[in-house]
């Protein structure tokens, strides 16, 4: 015989994560069966009833809240409704507490006066569904706020007109989808503790900007200023809003003495008036480098390359701290039979191994950036949740076409605390399901960090290197690697 | 919360967006006015200091036909598969219902039955049921079946006092054809699979299933259109 009760809340509106909460932790109470929350609406009440979960005699009206519980004895049951009762009341309570965080920027704006009125807000980190970042943006702008906007799928409607805002007002606009910054030495999204120099970087290209900013680091040449675009700003579209703004910025900052832009190959009449824009820089005396993923290298008044680590020695050597990418000793010089797999989580990444590849001869590669919306849909990042890839990196030792992996590890700030341990299981189970077969697999890969990366650089590149995995000091000699070894060091 | 005769005039943020028959105010003047109804005398009602005159702009919150992305759907559709149970209600029970829902208003099939079991059916202070119902009003609209979405409004206007009133404001609105800004992020979702995620993502920020509630709704809609283009 069980005891059944109920209790009504005449016109009491909570919202519905409360009401779960509410719900969930009154029927984990021992002796309590179970319990329903919810607005006695009549489609409830008749819930209630077929669930043999409605107490006789219940008088209530759509907007009454009402509690259920059934448990086993009356005074189980009294008890966990004024459980209820009272997590409803706390609830209440707590939404009037003035301490709740800042939900809008005029409130974040207000909350940092109120803290420390000599160091008020300088920025707006925006992080939020697309549809609606653009209007916290100009909001934003509007109260004199710099913006860093992570959010994807804002319309370049959206863009254009925010970005015009920002010009206007001389204030930074980075984004939308921009991963990637370092503003006065403080990272922002994705991004690696890189050391202080004199290096600008202008980004419209997230693991782009990581993989040259380590490299500089790794030259001791050090960044003044990494300031992420968005990877749509060099667009016909966009036009170069913000890339415009930033070298105004990095031409006026003292602390800035070799500019270097780091983007896909831009919109041709954009890519004509950039160049000259860089020529007119460098005339005046700041190197620049136009690291333009697949363009052919040039050497002019602005250095072009083609590659992150083109991009990277042209502006450490501009600094004055030559990059040296030696040629690691011991590499393989053979490799097992079959296609090259890059299973990526930096798209730009991605991009630069696929160019290589291309460019080594190899036309059998599949290079997947496994961070685009298409892999991604609805799940975090693999920068972040590295399992969706170690899932398929365990899946390729049972692909018998695949003989060398190409892999990048990003660590850093925004990055999962160990990427490197996901990869290493399940290079382990692909190496287990090759052999099984009577086959191996060759992984090849690089670390995109600093030492300073709170993940620890050694740790990570020790793991991977305990796993058999061969590691180049760049992605680029990665690739390159991998399409030597595909066209002349295949076994039989 | 409301004696005879008042009107509920709901006034949101921009974080939030628009509401239909709302009123959408800046950030500062938003966290004021909660302030000062949080502090309000229930017997007075709400003191509002501060206000200025402003240039108040309407805003055209109608759903109205898109092209529907066949791949999109899919991706929409897998997300309103995760359960969300509260107690003893779990709003799949609702979202099971609005693809019947959503053929019947096609086929003007009688929705009486199921507009009984869904209307102030459901977990929360809009109960399931209502966000599936106007999930699938919007969606019918973005398919292009708006005659289809208006008969089918018409037969929910007379239930609306078996709801809260909370979510008889909303009904109400979507039952004529207009919806709040989130509506119409989550039916942005349908035009490519580029853009579902980022639906998808927003609707998991409404309530604790509200926003899965009306995208199973508008999935239900928009699918049965005859007239879905292939994914690219």
């Amino acid at each position: 015989m069980t005891s059944l009760n109920s209790r009504v809340f005449p016109r009491l509106y909570r919202d519905s994560v409360a009401l779960m909460a509410i719900a969930s932790s009154t029927e984990a109470r021992d002796g309590v069966d179970r319990v329903g929350a919810v607005m006695a609406t009549p489609a409830n009440i008749a819930i209630l009833d077929e669930s043999a979960m409605l107490p006789t005699g219940l008088t209530a009206a759509p907007d009454d809240l009402v509690i259920v519980v059934r448990g086993d004895t009356d005074e189980i049951v009294a008890e966990a409704l004024d459980a209820a009762e009272a997590a409803l009341t706390s609830v209440e309570s707590a939404r009037r507490n003035e301490d709740r965080p800042a939900a809008t920027i005029g409130e974040g704006i207000q909350a940092m006066a109120a803290e420390d009125s000599d160091r008020p807000a300088t920025m707006a980190a925006i992080s939020i569904p697309g549809t609606y970042a653009a209007v916290v943006a100009e909001r934003a702008l509007r109260d004199g706020l710099h913006v860093f906007c992570f959010s994807d799928n804002v319309p370049v409607e959206d863009e254009i007109r925010v970005k015009g805002l920002a010009r206007e007002r001389r204030l930074l606009h980075m984004g939308p989808d921009c991963g990637t910054a370092i503003i006065d030495g403080v990272p922002l999204g994705f991004a690696n503790v890189v050391r202080r120099g004199t290096v600008g970087i202008v980004a419209a290209s997230g693991t782009g900007a990581q993989e040259v900013s380590r490299l500089l680091d790794l030259a001791g040449a050090g960044i003044s200023q990494l300031i992420g675009v968005g990877g749509r700003d060099l667009s016909a579209e966009v036009d170069g809003l913000m890339t415009d703004l930033a070298l105004d910025l990095l031409e006026d900052d003292a602390d800035t003495g070799v500019i270097a832009i780091v983007s896909k190959p831009p919109a041709g009449p954009v890519a004509d008036r950039l160049l000259a824009r860089l020529a007119a820089i460098a005339q005046k005396g700041t190197p620049t480098i136009a690291c333009f993923l697949g363009a052919e290298d040039t050497d002019g008044e602005v250095t072009v390359r083609g590659t992150l680590e083109g991009g990277a020695i042209a502006a450490a050597a501009a600094a004055g701290h030559p990059l040296q990418v030696d040629a690691a000793s011991g590499l393989p010089t053979t490799a097992p039979p079959g296609r090259v797999l890059g299973l990526y989580t930096g798209g730009t990444l991605a991009s630069e191994a696929k160019l290589l590849l291309k460019r080594g001869g190899v036309t059998d590669a599949e290079v997947l950036d496994l961070g685009d919306d298409e892999y991604t849909a609805g799940k975090p990042h693999p920068m972040i949740d590295p399992e969706a890839r170690a899932t398929r990196i365990a899946a390729a030792g049972s692909d018998a076409g695949v003989g060398i992996l190409l892999l990048d590890l990003v660590i850093g700030y925004g990055a999962s605390p160990d990427p490197a341990t996901p990869v290493v299981e399940a290079i382990g189970a692909a190496r287990a399901a090759a052999a099984a077969d009577g086959r191996e697999l060759l992984v090849i890969g690089s670390v995109c960090g600093t030492p300073a990366d709170p993940q620890g650089l050694d740790r990570q590149r020790g793991l991977l290197e305990g796993a058999g995995v061969v590691l180049t000091p760049t992605n680029a000699a990665a690739a390159r690697l991998a399409a030597t070894l595909h066209t002349t060091g295949a076994r039989a | 919360m409301l004696g005879a005769g008042r009107r509920q005039l709901v006034i949101t943020s921009d974080a939030f967006g628009l509401v239909p028959g709302g009123m959408q105010v800046r950030p500062p003047e938003f966290a004021r006015l909660r302030r000062d109804l949080a502090r309000r005398d229930p017997a007075r009602g709400a003191a509002i200091h501060g206000w200025r005159p402003a240039v108040v702009e309407p805003a055209d919150l109608r759903v109205t036909a898109i092209d529907i992305d066949s791949a999109a759907l899919d991706l929409l559709e897998r997300a309103t598969t995760a359960p969300g149970a509260i107690g003893a209600f779990d709003p799949s029970r609702q979202r099971a219902e609005a693809s019947a829902l959503a053929r019947a208003a096609r086929d003007g099939a009688d929705v009486a039955d199921t507009l009984l079991r869904l209307i102030g059916a459901g977990p929360g202070s809009t109960p399931a049921g209502d966000d599936v119902v106007a999930g699938v009003l919007a969606g019918l609209r973005a398919a292009g079946l708006s005659e289809a979405a208006a008969e089918l409004g018409a037969r929910v206007l007379p239930l609306l006092g078996r709801t809260t009133a909370a979510s008889t404001h909303y009904l109400e609105a979507a039952a004529t054809g207009r919806f709040a800004d989130r509506v119409h992020a989550l039916v942005a979702g349908l035009r490519s699979a580029r853009s579902a995620p980022a639906a998808i993502r927003a609707a998991a920020t409404f309530g604790a299933s509200s926003g899965t509630d009306l995208l199973a709704g508008i999935v239900a809609g928009a699918r049965i259109t005859p007239a879905i283009r292939k994914s690219a």
